[in-house]
């Protein structure tokens, strides 16, 4: 076997298997990709850069509600504390 | 379109190049002329990695989508090379391909073959490449990528090393591999 994997002089010239992939090279040799590949394309990094817009949005978005719930959190809670000692300093009832 | 079967030529390298470096700076149409410029050379290159035309063509599209994000992100160096750049992100995007379907080959005659040039004097020849096309379907990604590498678009084992990023040793071990596991099958098969 050559060093290099391919032959580089002598009995891999003769090899069946090379023989066959350069048959596919020339079986293929005037493939080409469907017309209007740079339009798929650009259609692709167009909706690419769209979602990828979007998720930057969303990701705002849930970061601005999740803020907007803490700050609601904090207030009801703060509210509900105000009101229960209101009410135990009011006598209302609430004292053991 | 124009296109070139592999850009050789020193202006073609450096009109090439010079696009590239429109594009890394986010030129659209600079990108668009990298497109015209390399996509059947990319294509047929796909092709004979994976065997089919849609397959082929859904990987060139991920290419130009990965190149164009790499760009973007200044993976590519103004004044580094060009095609094999492309080549290696290609070559990856192949071999992802072909791990997702590996252990599914593609039955010989489920095959397509509608991009075989297959007319009466090469009819014979088209059914000898849709063998070697199941038979490839049998091997490891790696190996098939090493193979359409070296003796199809006729890369240097340094370049094949590159492409697959892995070291000059592991190339000549997957060819040899690669061979051996062709040749048991068409022994097998009494070809």
């Amino acid at each position: 076997m050559a060093r290099d994997g391919f032959g580089s002089n002598h009995d891999e010239h003769e090899d069946s298997i090379v023989a066959r992939l350069l048959e596919l090279k020339a079986a293929s040799a005037e493939a080409r990709p469907r017309p209007g590949i740079v339009r798929r394309i650009a259609t692709r990094l167009e909706e690419r850069s769209v979602r990828s817009q979007l998720a930057v949005a969303l990701t705002a978005a849930a970061l601005a509600a999740s803020v907007s719930l803490a700050f609601w959190w904090d207030a009801t809670s703060r509210l509900s504390v105000t009101a229960m000692v209101t009410a135990v300093d009011d006598g209302d009832g609430l004292e053991p | 379109m124009r296109s070139l079967p592999w850009p050789r030529r020193r202006e073609e390298l450096s009109e090439l190049g010079e696009l590239f470096a429109k594009s890394a700076r986010g030129d659209r149409h600079a990108f668009d002329r990298v497109v015209e410029y390399t996509a059947a050379p990319l294509y047929r290159v796909a092709l004979r990695m994976l065997g089919n035309s849609a397959d082929a063509d859904e990987s060139l599209q991920e290419t130009f989508v990965r190149a164009h994000q790499a760009l973007a992100q200044g993976q590519w160096r103004d004044g580094s090379k060009t095609y094999p750049w492309l080549l290696a992100i290609a070559t990856r995007v192949c071999v992802d391909s072909l791990r997702r379907r590996h252990g599914r080959p593609v039955p010989y005659g489920d095959i397509d073959a509608s991009w075989l040039v297959s007319d009466g004097q090469h009819a014979e020849r088209a059914q000898r490449v849709k063998e070697l096309l199941t038979y490839m379907d049998d091997l490891p990604p790696d190996q098939r990528a090493a193979l359409v590498l070296r003796y199809i678009e006729g890369l240097s084992n340094a370049e094949v090393a590159e492409a697959l990023a892995i070291s000059e040793g592991a190339v000549e071990q997957r060819l040899i591999r690669a061979r051996a596991n062709l040749r048991r099958r068409f022994g097998a098969d009494g070809a």
